[in-house]
């Protein structure tokens, strides 16, 4: 066995953008990096935005892997969670 | 007006003394309390005694829970500052109580950030009936695990367990301030403790402050020549956050709701 052996492994980012359009903006994200002992969580210092859109990661070549659900129950009154939940993937080569 | 209470100096002997006149909010700020779900007020005390408030919480030998205000009394002297008793008169009404729930927040070095959440399970109302008063006795930078909140989302009833794949907002508003800071929420807005990459401990005091009875008349310092103007300008065209179109215009409605409730106008 190699002792350089590789492996992929499936990147996650969630994007939560204004409107189920995928060119619309991006409110809130939360990347999930394959690797044990990272962390992903809620910081008071400056954040890095690398994508206004869920547009702009699918041209940095995020592949979304599931879709807002449009179904979902509708109230003309009340408000509940906020914006449209994207999740994306990238399939990487990682060291074993 | 001022009004006799019992103060508690440094060393917790209580004193008779007067309690200054209340600073009350404007229409324009109450009206943005109604828009964002919060208000931020700085105390008139000194640096030292805000210190002393710290070395005595590091002092104690564990989290007295409610116990806080008996263990460290001075707190009630930042709680009837006259900028705070100012906003919570302003915000819940002159004869408003405080809560016999109240928390000393330990955000230790080290410590991992809590998910988002709202207080309590989803029985929830468009009016202002209960506020936080989050009292940080030490400068708070943004790596202390600073509280973090969440504009406008005091409308929003979500379920916390809904809201955990939720990591950063681009639009939250992080809780970085100088001693003596006192930040008042709405009980339903969206907050969580950030994570302390420090190596300093952050304490938070937070007391819950109930209204008494219901509102007949703006309890702040209102301008009855301004103050439908103002309301429209704020309630109607001002966005808390960036959220969809139809999410804006429902909670233009929830707002009227709230201030509604608050000028004491009946449906």
């Amino acid at each position: 066995m190699s002792a350089n052996r590789k492996k992929i492994r499936q990147r996650i980012l969630y994007l939560h953008a204004a409107t189920p359009n995928i060119r619309s903006k991006v409110i809130g994200m939360a990347l999930h990096e394959p690797v044990p002992g990272t962390i992903t969580e809620l910081s008071g210092q400056p954040q890095q935005w690398p994508y206004a859109t869920v547009h702009d990661a699918v041209i940095d070549e995020w592949q979304i892997i599931q879709f807002p659900v449009q179904l979902a129950p509708f109230d003309d009154r009340e408000i509940d969670i906020l914006g449209y939940e994207f999740i994306l993937q990238k399939l990487e080569e990682y060291d074993e | 007006m001022s009004e006799a209470i019992l103060e508690h100096n440094a060393t917790g002997v209580t004193t008779d003394t007067q309690l200054a006149a209340p600073l009350l909010l404007s229409d324009e700020q109450v009206a943005n309390f109604v828009v964002r779900g919060f208000h931020v007020v700085h105390t008139s005390h000194p640096r030292a005694f805000h210190q002393a408030i710290y070395d005595k919480i590091a002092k104690l030998p564990g989290n007295p829970g409610d116990g806080i205000l008996d263990e460290v009394p001075e707190l009630h002297q930042i709680y009837n500052d006259p900028a705070v008793r100012g906003a919570l008169i302003s915000l819940l009404g002159d004869h408003y109580k405080m809560n016999s729930h109240r928390h000393c927040h330990m955000n230790k070095p080290g410590t991992r950030s809590q998910d988002w959440h709202q207080d309590s399970t989803n029985l929830r109302h468009h009016q202002v009936r209960t506020v936080l008063g989050m009292y940080y006795p030490q400068d708070v930078s943004d790596d202390m695990g600073p509280t973090v909140v969440l504009p406008g989302t005091h409308f929003r009833n979500a379920p916390t367990d809904r809201m955990a794949t939720y990591a950063n907002f681009r639009e939250q508003v992080v809780f970085d301030v100088p001693a003596g800071t006192v930040a008042i929420t709405h009980y339903d807005i969206w907050h969580a403790a950030s994570a302390n990459t420090s190596n300093k401990m952050r304490y938070m005091l937070k007391f819950l402050f109930d209204r008494a009875e219901e509102p007949t008349q703006p309890s702040w310092n209102s301008d009855p020549a301004t103050i439908d103007d103002t309301a429209t300008r704020k309630l109607v065209f001002e966005r808390a956050l960036v959220c969809s179109q139809s999410d804006h215009y429902k909670e233009r409605g929830l707002r009227y709701e709230m201030w509604n409730h608050l000028i004491g106008k009946t449906a």
